[in-house]
């Protein structure tokens, strides 16, 4: 299993993307927007120092999707990405 | 709490895919225990052939309902008919509602929709065994209709029924090899336990259950929305039908023991048939999405995989891999499902009507051309009904149950393996060539993992077991069949009427209002494309495959 640095999980409300881990919260309708919301949260945080990268782990939540449609599969995707703070 | 595939193991606890593994694994070892001479299954009811008159002159139990304790020994012949059918319940309610207890549901609700469509689910499944829709003519009816008359119909398979003639024959000075007078005839119809004479019958077999289930459920799911809506906690089809295929495993296993070459010539033809039929629908369906309907890419995609390759799971898992917004999936599942539920009424009944003599083309095109795994099993397993009794009704030949079934889920099985490699080469190429995504470092290999459908590893294992058995210890194998006979029959065969009638329940045709293009598209594409191409794959891999006949 790869280690991530910061583990989130991953949903959408219908209209955008939405990252949670603890303390933390982006959101953005395409992912470059929701990357780019990601960065911005985590440079404010003073968690990390400026120019840091951070592999972030984002577990998309099946349980955003509605209950009828969980018998049939029960994995839709995970996304690693590598942002610059 | 959320619900993140972050480990291998994530989902074992909380996923009706686990959960069809669990409990097709515990019935499984429970059948196996035979081995050592203990029962653990034999306290399961199952339906008896009824004839209503017969019946109503004095109603009981017992008529229509026995314990299986026949097959793996006399331990719960205390039990009855009516004490097994509560035993059933009692057992598949508890198994169930911990399932359901590990899925989050809510248990209370489901308990009380189980019973209900446990209920509901033996009324029907009772009902479908009256003589009059299910019992096939006897094979004196067909062969020699002048000496025995073309009324005699069987309350039990067909050469178990030949044998008590025969030997009532005897009994009366018949010698082996002649034909008795009409009157003698007449006789031994009469001595014979499981003979009876009947104006009409439709001799559908076990297909005529399966048809009333999914009338049942599609009139509950379409006219009683309230009650249906009540219902829905425990209106699982895929998950009964994938522990009812785990069952088919052993059945499977139980059939590769008298012929082993066939069965693997079937998951050969499979899974070439499989392969061929992936490399012609997608790129097809996905180019008369883009450019004869202008849909957008990620419509296109996830519409193609939820048509060309294995409905819901694949409109899941591409509509993932390309990271499209969970509404998209959301919307083709919609579809399908109720696609799947006109393609299980219509295909059956089609297929036995224009090609007879093609058993394992149909089933294998089945297994291509139905989506989700419930409405092909149970489009298959009416199919395997049909087809074999409209053998026998035209040729006098008995082809072994389960084998047109088989050919339609092992297609099926192939295919269901296949989405997780092919979401992950969609979700490559996605990343890499369509979004060019500069923050995406990689697509995990675990991904494979995620998608993979679980319960085949429970089918595999109980098809392998029980060959291994065969192969390895022939001395046990008497013993292993009587366990295994139980769980293969009367528990697969109710998972299967409750997928049926939960399949009804959950569909509402009213659902495809607004669906618009896309729902024309996937008309278009199903019953012009899908199906003719499919058929034709199907018939290139499986012409000239016949069911082995059965023996008495």
């Amino acid at each position: 299993m790869k280690r991530a640095d910061l583990e989130t999980v991953l949903t959408h409300d219908g209209c955008e993307w939405v990252v949670r881990a603890e303390g933390i919260e982006a959101r953005g309708g395409d992912w470059r927007e929701l990357d780019e919301s990601l960065r911005r949260v985590l440079a404010a945080s003073g968690s990390y120092p400026p120019g840091s990268r951070i592999r972030v782990f984002m577990g998309f939540d099946f349980d955003t999707l509605p209950q009828w449609l969980r018998q049939y599969h029960y994995h839709y995707f995970n996304r690693w990405v590598e942002i610059t703070v | 709490m959320s619900a993140v595939n972050r480990r291998w193991y994530s989902g074992m606890l909380s996923t009706e895919d686990w959960w069809a593994v669990w409990l097709g694994l515990f019935m499984f070892l429970m059948g196996l225990l035979s081995i050592w001479g203990i029962d653990a299954v034999g306290w399961m009811a199952k339906t008896k052939t009824w004839e209503w008159s017969s019946f109503w002159s004095d109603p009981s139990w017992s008529k229509i309902v026995k314990v299986s304790h026949g097959k793996a020994g006399q331990a719960y012949e205390g039990l009855g008919p009516f004490g097994s059918l509560l035993t059933t319940w009692l057992v598949w309610t508890a198994l169930t509602g911990v399932g359901a207890y590990f899925m989050k549901l809510n248990v209370a609700r489901f308990v009380v929709g189980f019973t209900i469509i446990f209920a509901l689910t033996w009324f029907v499944w009772i009902v479908g065994h009256e003589a009059h829709l299910k019992a096939p003519k006897a094979a004196e009816s067909i062969t020699a209709p002048h000496i025995y008359g073309d009324d005699v119909y069987c309350t039990t398979k067909v050469h178990k029924c030949t044998k008590q003639i025969k030997q009532a024959l005897q009994k009366l000075g018949v010698p082996e090899g002649q034909l008795p007078s009409p009157e003698v005839a007449a006789q031994a119809v009469e001595m014979s336990k499981n003979a009876i004479r009947m104006s009409w019958g439709l001799s559908l077999g076990g297909g005529a259950s399966y048809i009333l289930a999914l009338v049942f459920g599609l009139v509950i799911g379409n006219f009683f929305k309230g009650f249906a809506g009540f219902l829905k906690e425990a209106a699982k089809p895929e998950w009964y039908i994938k522990t009812a295929i785990v069952y088919l495993g052993i059945k499977i296993g139980l059939m590769s023991m008298k012929a082993a070459g066939f069965a693997f010539e079937l998951a050969v033809a499979g899974m070439a048939a499989t392969f061929v039929a992936y490399l012609l629908f997608w790129p097809i369906v996905y180019t008369l999405a883009r450019k004869g309907f202008r849909l957008s890419r990620h419509a296109s995609a996830v519409l193609s995989s939820g048509i060309s390759i294995c409905g819901v799971s694949a409109a899941i898992a591409t509509a993932g891999a390309i990271r499209a917004k969970p509404i998209l999936p959301t919307m083709v599942s919609m579809l399908i499902v109720i696609f799947a539920m006109i393609e299980l009424i219509i295909l059956p009944g089609f297929y036995t009507a224009v090609a007879p003599n093609q058993p394992i083309v149909n089933g294998a095109a089945m297994g291509m051309t139905v989506k989700t795994d419930g409405a092909d099993a149970a489009a298959g397993a009416i199919l395997d009904q049909l087809m074999t009794a409209r053998h026998y009704q035209e040729t006098g030949q008995v082809w072994e149950e389960g084998w047109i079934l088989t050919a339609s889920i092992v297609t099926k099985i192939w295919i269901d393996m296949f989405i997780g490699v092919w979401a992950f080469i969609l979700a490559l190429i996605w990343v890499y060539r369509v979004e060019r995504d500069p923050t995406q470092m990689t697509v995990g290999v675990s991904e494979v993992w995620h998608r993979f459908p679980k319960f085949v590893l429970g089918y595999l294992l109980a098809w392998f077991v029980y060959l291994g058995i065969a192969v390895f210890w022939p001395d046990v194998v008497d013993a292993a069949t009587k366990g295994a006979k139980v769980v293969q029959s009367p528990m697969r065969k109710m998972l299967f009427m409750m997928t049926f009638l939960c399949m009804g329940i959950i569909t509402d045709f009213s659902k495809l209002k607004g669906m618009g293009r896309l729902a024309t598209l996937y008309g278009i594409a199903l019953f012009a494309i899908i199906a003719p191409i499919a058929y034709f794959i199907a018939w290139v891999f499986h012409r000239g495959m016949m069911p082995p006949t059965a023996s008495g």
